[in-house]
């Protein structure tokens, strides 16, 4: 059966959570569109390192949520300038070329002249302005992407470098590329016309389809998952970092092996004149959580 | 058995990215092994049967071909979870309890039934991981109250002048003190459980308990309690509601917990939500002469309540000052560069926006059952997910396992949780008790009190009853006009046909003292003539009550 989701929530961990599961109970014969957009947030893939990826310290000050997905691939910025599209099938049904006609189908109607590349972007004018990604698991297939419109390029400059420089990691690094809003493009492009452009280009491919909504015990649970900083911070692989803080009376030099997201080594150098600060500092942080918002507030309440 | 990399298309190759297992460790099937990164997919390498991880054949970051070797899982070690735990279990000292009833969480649910247990000769353990007292004691009904008497004392203080009293100069608000009276009456009430814990030789472990299995608890302190118990009450409380706004973590704002102990005064403050945390806590910092401002989700305040007194605690607040927003969505939460704080909200499809020194989310709360591992005791869990579900004898779905309070997700209220608590020890002893909810008093401390028992007129219309309202303000009570106590009033609800008194709601002076005699009359069934016969003291704000039970028939005699 073809099915059309859209979402009415901004709430960006209820929408991947919704997303989830959607994916886990698909029947064998459904083919989903389910289209969404997220209030300002950093999704990384499932195997990166979200300090890897971004200004943490920045997300923090601007309220910029933290995400991890689900399906592999790079970190992005979104907000309500942006739309997300996914496509969810058995992998018996799922045909990349077919999800791809219907974003074609899409740019077309909006008078862009776009492109796919081989790095799974689509560009207009040299510049990206869509990335998919997609994940395979019982059978399951989904394949799921961006499309910017308004999305505020200077907040994305500036997030998605990151604040902790020295780190030696062995997750999956990002590769920069150049973007494009489609606005920029064309300036009667909406989000509300490209939604209406989504179901016409959905039922020109694939046949009519029926407009879903989803309510599973199994959104909770997900939700909370999602949310959590176990799997925010902690699943990525392992990696250590050097980091330098300024306390108030002192400066700290923090190096830190970081495993499932906790802190699992940890030497700490520090200009303090307190004889037992630098050990006082070791105990605290090992064997914690690894929050970089969390490690300053910590450190301070020791002096 | 051996797992391989399952096959990539176009001999391609891919990363190896999270490896969720170590070596020794005990899989079931479908369990997640690995995460490999292909192209911009992700693959989730799942185990195909239980057993033991013997060896892990690839490391994080690692390129990896199909079909090469990732893990070897022994299935013949499927079942010897110890494997698993040896070195955790052995260092630590371990603790047999054989008791009659486990008692987990000491909110007053739970110690309530705890002492009442013991009074009747069963042998109670009871667990806490924090204070005694629970969330009520600690962090709610008792510490707000404390902060709510001092924000009336600075009122008193404001409005002395009316009653021909003249302070000498300026006074001022000392918020470290306003937490540290708060806290000094929390600590003898947290004393005053300890010592009845102690005489009726109730074993108190401090720890967090979690169930291994239908029987059993384990609390992992100083050293590992194992505990088995004939009962266990399950009265692990609420914890705070989060909602994921952007910014709902910057430093200036607060839950309810927060402010309890913050020891500085704001100059202003946005408090999101106006229910009962959130509209105490407004008239609190509106009477210390905090600019406060409210902003509600849905049309009306405090939902609970009847239309009519809702409407009249928005226009008290709105003259007392508070600023309210209804039916408005908050939607960020943003740092000005002066350190304020900026709360974006929708109305009516239009964004506004509000500058204050701080934020206070006080959106609810909800059941508790983190790290508690309900799951393994089979127990069920209530609609949408939440809390566990019991039924009227505050049975779960297991037999010897109860539960009470908070976490049965039915009314969040410190009696209700004792009461809870009492029937579920009196089934425990074989009683065949039930909850009857008919008359519940609820009490909302904002300036002036709110309290409410039965129903309100609102649920009267939606259950079609054939009923009789009344109302009795207090501007004509000659005790209320001496307070400069006028405003509000009390409401009684009667059943025409029986003349039954089935609800009443009291807004103004002393509400939260008027309604004992509102909860007798509805929980006994007593008539309009059964008050109106009563002789009320004069001169009381009591006398309000029978003016409205005249009310509901010839009509009062001084309005």
């Amino acid at each position: 059966m073809n099915k059309l989701l859209i979402s009415n929530k901004n709430d960006p961990y209820y929408n991947i959570a919704l997303e989830r599961c959607l994916f886990k109970n698909a029947a064998d014969d459904d083919i989903i569109l389910y289209l969404w957009q997220n209030s300002p947030c950093v999704v990384v893939g499932r195997n990166q390192n979200i300090l890897l990826e971004c200004d943490t310290d920045y997300m923090t000050k601007t309220g910029i949520l933290p995400l991890r997905r689900f399906s592999g691939g790079g970190a992005v910025f979104q907000d309500l300038g942006n739309l997300n599209y996914t496509f969810i099938a058995n992998e018996k049904y799922a045909d990349d070329e077919k999800f791809k006609l219907v974003l074609k189908k899409v740019t077309g109607d909006l008078n862009v002249n776009s492109v796919f590349t081989g790095r799974n972007d689509i560009h207009c004018q040299g510049k990206k302005f869509s990335g998919y990604a997609y994940l395979s698991e019982d059978q399951n297939y989904m394949y799921h992407g961006t499309m910017m419109i308004d999305v505020d390029l200077d907040m994305l400059t500036q997030v998605l470098s990151p604040s902790i420089l020295k780190i030696q990691a062995k997750g999956i690094e990002s590769v920069k590329s150049r973007v494009i809003n489609l606005q920029q493009i064309n300036k009667a492009i909406t989000v509300e016309n490209t939604i209406k452009l989504f179901g016409k280009a959905f039922e020109q491919v694939y046949g009519p389809y029926q407009v879903i909504d989803y309510q599973g015990q199994d959104l909770d649970d997900t939700y909370s998952l999602l949310s959590s900083s176990r799997w925010i911070y902690g699943q990525c692989p392992a990696y250590t970092l050097s980091l330098e803080k300024k306390l108030k009376n002192a400066l700290v030099t923090l190096n830190l092996e970081v495993t499932d997201g906790v802190i699992s080594r940890v030497k700490v150098y520090t200009d303090s004149l307190e004889p037992d600060f630098a050990a006082k500092c070791e105990k605290i942080l090992l064997n914690s959580l690894f929050e970089p918002k969390n490690i300053l507030f910590r450190l301070e309440s020791l002096i | 058995m051996e797992i391989k990399m399952p096959l990539l298309p176009g001999g391609k190759m891919g990363t190896v990215g999270k490896i969720n297992v170590k070596v020794g460790e005990i899989v079931a099937e479908k369990d997640e092994l690995a995460q490999v990164e292909t192209g911009k997919g992700n693959k989730t390498i799942k185990a195909p049967a239980g057993g033991k991880i013997c060896k892990i054949c690839v490391c994080e970051g690692q390129k990896i071909a199909s079909d090469e070797l990732m893990f070897e899982i022994s299935e013949a070690e499927a079942n010897c979870p110890e494997a698993n735990c040896q070195c955790a279990c052995q260092e630590k000292q371990s603790e047999n309890i054989t008791t009659d009833l486990c008692v987990i969480g000491g909110g007053p649910g739970g110690y309530v039934a705890a002492i009442y247990a013991a009074k009747q000769g069963l042998k109670v353990t009871l667990i806490e991981k924090g204070a005694l007292g629970g969330t009520c004691l600690n962090v709610g009904c008792i510490p707000t109250k404390a902060f709510v008497k001092s924000s009336e004392v600075c009122r008193t203080i404001k409005e002395a002048p009316v009653f021909g009293i003249y302070p000498q100069g300026d006074f001022k608000v000392d918020m470290e003190k306003i937490v540290a009276h708060k806290d000094e009456v929390r600590a003898t009430l947290v004393g005053g459980i300890e010592y009845l814990m102690n005489k009726n030789k109730i074993q108190v472990i401090k720890g967090a308990a979690r169930f291994a299995d239908q029987n059993t608890v384990i609390v992992e302190a100083e050293k590992t309690y194992v505990i088995k118990a004939k009962d266990y009450i399950v009265s692990t409380g609420s914890k705070t509601s989060k909602i994921p706004i952007c910014g709902i973590d910057l430093p200036f704002v607060m839950d309810s917990t927060a402010a309890l102990s913050c020891s500085e005064l704001p100059k202003s403050i946005t408090i999101i939500g106006g229910g009962v945390i959130g509209m105490e806590f407004a008239f609190i910092y509106r009477n210390l002469g905090v600019q406060v401002n409210v902003i509600e989700f849905l049309d009306k305040l405090l939902t609970m309540l009847d239309s009519d007194i809702s409407s009249e605690i928005l226009q008290i607040a709105s003259e007392a000052g508070i600023k309210i927003r209804l039916s408005s969505k908050v939607t960020k939460i943003q740092p000005a560069i002066n350190d304020q704080a900026v709360v974006t909200f929708e109305k009516d499809g239009k964004e506004e926006i509000v500058v204050s020194d701080k934020v206070l989310v006080a959106i609810g709360r909800e059941p508790n059952l983190e790290g508690l591992d309900s799951e393994k005791a089979g127990l069920e869990k209530g609609p949408r997910n939440k809390g566990l579900q019991v039924d009227e004898g505050m049975r779960t779905n297991v037999e010897h396992i109860y539960a009470v309070g908070d976490v049965t997700n039915i009314i969040q209220l410190a009696h209700i949780a004792s009461r809870q608590g009492l029937v579920a020890v009196d089934n425990i002893l074989g009683k065949n008790c039930q909850m009857d909810y008919h008359a519940v008093p609820n009490v909302i401390f904002t300036s002036p009190e709110i309290a409410s028992v039965g129903l309100n007129e609102d649920e009267c219309q939606a259950r079609k009853l054939d009923y009789v309202a009344a109302r009795s303000g207090f501007a004509a009570n000659g005790k209320a006009l001496t307070m400069n106590e006028t405003k509000g009033y009390v409401k009684l609800i009667k059943d025409a046909k029986t003349n039954k008194i089935i609800g009443g709601s009291v807004i103004g002076v002393d509400a939260s003292t008027l309604i004992a005699a509102l909860a007798i009359a509805v929980q006994n069934g007593l008539t309009e003539e059964n008050l109106t016969e009563t002789i009320f003291a004069h001169p009381t704000v009591g006398e309000t009550i029978y003016e409205a039970a005249l009310g509901l028939g010839i009509g009062a005699l001084h309005e």
